[in-house]
């Protein structure tokens, strides 16, 4: 995919910027691992590009050349670089957060602590079935629709 | 050379929502039917529901947009010149593959426009004569629902009862009581109990899992299969390149070209196309010949004008309880508000609009903005409180419009830009018209005040959704006058005897309702017209 070790490496030091841990929530990199980024980028191939764009656009930012390199930003010019980025490139950007966000929503532990459960056999899940007393207004209303 | 294959009494081209009910009612009558399909079967165990990644695969693999797809039976559709984005499936069932099943029929003042409000044309058959036909689709596909509706017509019984509201859907509908409003349960092809092999809602899930889309009708499992057992031949991965006549414009068949590049000519007594809005134009403009220099059927110039979506606009109300879960339940087929459907002179707009009812997202699609106007949730420190306050805490109604037919808004082929297949791709061109504006915007305001009234505390408003173009009609119209349509009201071409056209490019307007149920009658009724019935 065009995309190496490094790129990787570099793409995932910024996911705990985009989601950080706050009270119970876990950060990204707490769920989500380098391994998630290779399968999404590998398997979905919208993404690449924007990913690339990305890539290309911290690697040129002075703080990423200065400081020691991407992995060794610290977080206030992740912050800045991700502004930057939002303002100038929006739809990469957007796809950039679209990857990191899906990675971490389809994850088991996040979806236990914000309370989404998919079990369609769960109680939680059961719906009372349709009650037409409901209907009890509306259905004595007049037939409205146009006779031709 | 293409290989020759013997004869077939009849080509059909597609096998969606109208190429699967047409077929089968064809099968019924003992001629040699074949059903030529781009796409694959398709494994319901298949969909995406149910795994943790279904998210991910909903905005990839299993888009709505072919263009984000690009799955192997996908072709690419041109769509920059076009406000809305055209969507499809390319399966042996088509996109009832990946639809809500949202199934409305169609009011019999849409068949009389013209005369009602003076504008497009009128069809040349009316409700009346589809109603038997609505019927034997409902029994087909199966229908969950309830009778007394007074914004429709009554209609024969339907086989299941409504999917359950939900205390969220009890909210609008009191909401709409209070206001004075019309509402009424939707009516739709997901089963909600077990009906003829297919597992039914039976009360239980979220709208992602794969017990919902099971539950779903897809014509592969509703028509399809029952015609093979009447001698019905499917011949999947195959795309059809170009109809052929002889010199003297009489129809000969198909040519077509399986997914191994082998190509064949078959040669058929009909062809019937029920490629969508988009595909069947594409390919009868891309059939050009010494008889049909401007593509076949167009001597009238109207193959691929007068494209028809339906613009929909969105209103999400974000509410504080914390005791509904706005997520559980089926997505779009819950509830219909049809109060504002009519022409109403006192407005800046003709002809009306639809609401239908949607809930919360999973967690995936509410971070990226669905319910909130498209406003992603904010990256950084403010992302979890504000994930927090819209998860499972919104419902949203879509203003689905009528859209009037404009010569303007149409499907060209790109001579110079072909598919793997060497067919052209289809350009789109379409501009949402002032009526249009006017009349979604008239349908959000009445959205906002629908759900304030419902006591949501903030709403978000998207006025045009790009990515609607669910619904694709209008591009084969049918007529009276063959300079001034493409089909008559049996479905034939004008120009080309025997070659029909059953999908939604004969509408000749749109209503403001999903087309469905309607296109499926229009295939059940050309069906019985070829059969002499």
């Amino acid at each position: 995919m065009d995309i190496n070790n490094n790129d990787i490496s570099n793409l995932f030091s910024f996911v705990d910027t985009v989601i950080p841990s706050i009270d119970e929530m876990p950060s990204a990199s707490e769920v989500i691992s380098k391994e998630d980024l290779v399968w999404i980028l590998e398997n979905n191939i919208k993404y690449i590009d924007p990913i690339k764009d990305f890539l290309s656009f911290v690697k040129k930012e002075p703080a990423s050349r200065v400081v020691g390199g991407i992995q060794e930003l610290n977080d206030d010019h992740r912050i800045e670089i991700l502004n930057l980025m939002e303002s100038v490139m929006p739809v990469q950007f957007n796809l950039f957060i679209e990857v990191i966000y899906l990675l971490y929503y389809s994850k088991e532990n996040v979806h236990e602590i914000i309370g989404w459960n998919s079990d369609e056999l769960s109680d939680e899940n059961k719906m009372k079935p349709f009650d037409k007393t409901i209907l009890e207004k509306v259905s004595k209303r007049e037939p409205f629709w146009k006779q031709v | 050379m293409p290989k020759n294959l013997p004869y077939k009494d009849i080509v059909i081209v597609g096998s969606g929502a109208s190429g699967g009910a047409c077929a089968w009612r064809l099968s019924t009558s003992g001629a040699s039917v074949v059903i030529i399909e781009q796409g694959p079967w398709f494994d319901k165990n298949n969909y995406p529901g149910d795994s943790n990644s279904w998210e991910i695969h909903s905005k990839n693999s299993f888009d709505f947009n072919p263009n984000v797809r690009k799955l192997e039976a996908d072709y690419e559709i041109l769509d920059k010149e076009s406000d809305i984005h055209p969507l499809m499936y390319s399966a042996v069932g088509g996109s009832t593959h990946h639809w809500t099943a949202h199934t409305p029929r169609f009011h019999p003042s849409d068949f009389r426009v013209k005369t009602l409000d003076g504008v497009a044309d009128d069809w040349p058959i009316s409700y009346w004569d589809l109603e038997k036909y609505y019927d034997i689709n409902d029994e087909m596909m199966g229908c969950s629902g309830i009778n007394g509706d007074p914004a429709n017509p009554p209609r024969s019984p339907r086989q299941m009862p409504p999917l359950p509201l939900g205390p969220d859907g009890e909210r609008i509908a009191k909401a709409a009581d209070k206001l004075g409003w019309h509402w009424w349960p939707s009516d739709s092809y997901q089963a909600s109990e077990d009906y003829k092999g297919r597992v039914g809602w039976n009360n239980h899930g979220t709208f992602a899992s794969k017990k919902k889309w099971q539950s779903i009708a897809s014509t592969d499992h509703t028509y399809i299969k029952p015609a093979m057992k009447n001698g019905l031949e499917v011949r999947e991965n195959c795309a059809v390149q170009e109809i052929t006549v002889d010199n003297s414009g009489k129809l000969r068949g198909v040519v077509y070209v399986d997914n191994k590049g082998v190509q064949y000519f078959q040669e058929a007594g009909k062809v019937i196309l029920a490629c969508n809005g988009i595909g069947t134009p594409r390919l009868l403009l891309s059939s050009k010949s010494k008889a049909f220099p401007q593509g076949l059927a167009n001597s009238s110039g109207l193959v691929g004008k007068n494209l028809m979506y339906h613009p929909y606009a969105s209103v999400s109300g974000i509410f504080a309880d914390k005791d509904i879960n706005y997520s559980l339940g089926p997505l779009a087929n819950i509830i219909i508000v049809q109060e504002f459907y009519e022409t109403d002179v006192s407005r800046d707009f003709v002809r009306g609009y639809s609401f239908q009812m949607n809930r919360s997202h999973g967690p995936g699609h509410t971070s990226l903005g669905v319910g909130a106007g498209g406003k992603i949730v904010p990256w950084g420190k403010e992302h979890h409180n504000e994930f927090k306050r819209r998860f499972k805490k919104f419902l949203g109604l879509a203003v689905i419009s009528e859209d009037l037919p404009e010569l303007h808004n149409r499907v060209e082929i790109d001579e110079n830009l072909k598919d793997k297949n060497g067919i052209p791709l289809p350009r789109i061109f379409y501009k949402t018209s002032k009526n249009t504006r006017n009349l979604l915007d008239h349908g959000i305001r009445s959205a906002e005040k629908l759900l304030k009234e419902a006591g949501c505390y903030e709403t978000h408003v998207i006025p045009t959704l790009e990515s609607a173009g669910w619904h694709l009609m209008g591009t084969a119209k049918m007529g009276e006058d063959p300079k001034n349509s493409v089909v008559n009201k049996n479905c034939e071409t004008h120009d080309v005897e025997n070659l029909y056209v059953i999908d939604g490019s004969v509408f000749t307007t749109s209503a403001a309702v999903n087309p469905t149920p309607t296109i499926q009658a229009v295939a059940l009724m050309a069906a019985d017209k070829i059969l002499g019935v």
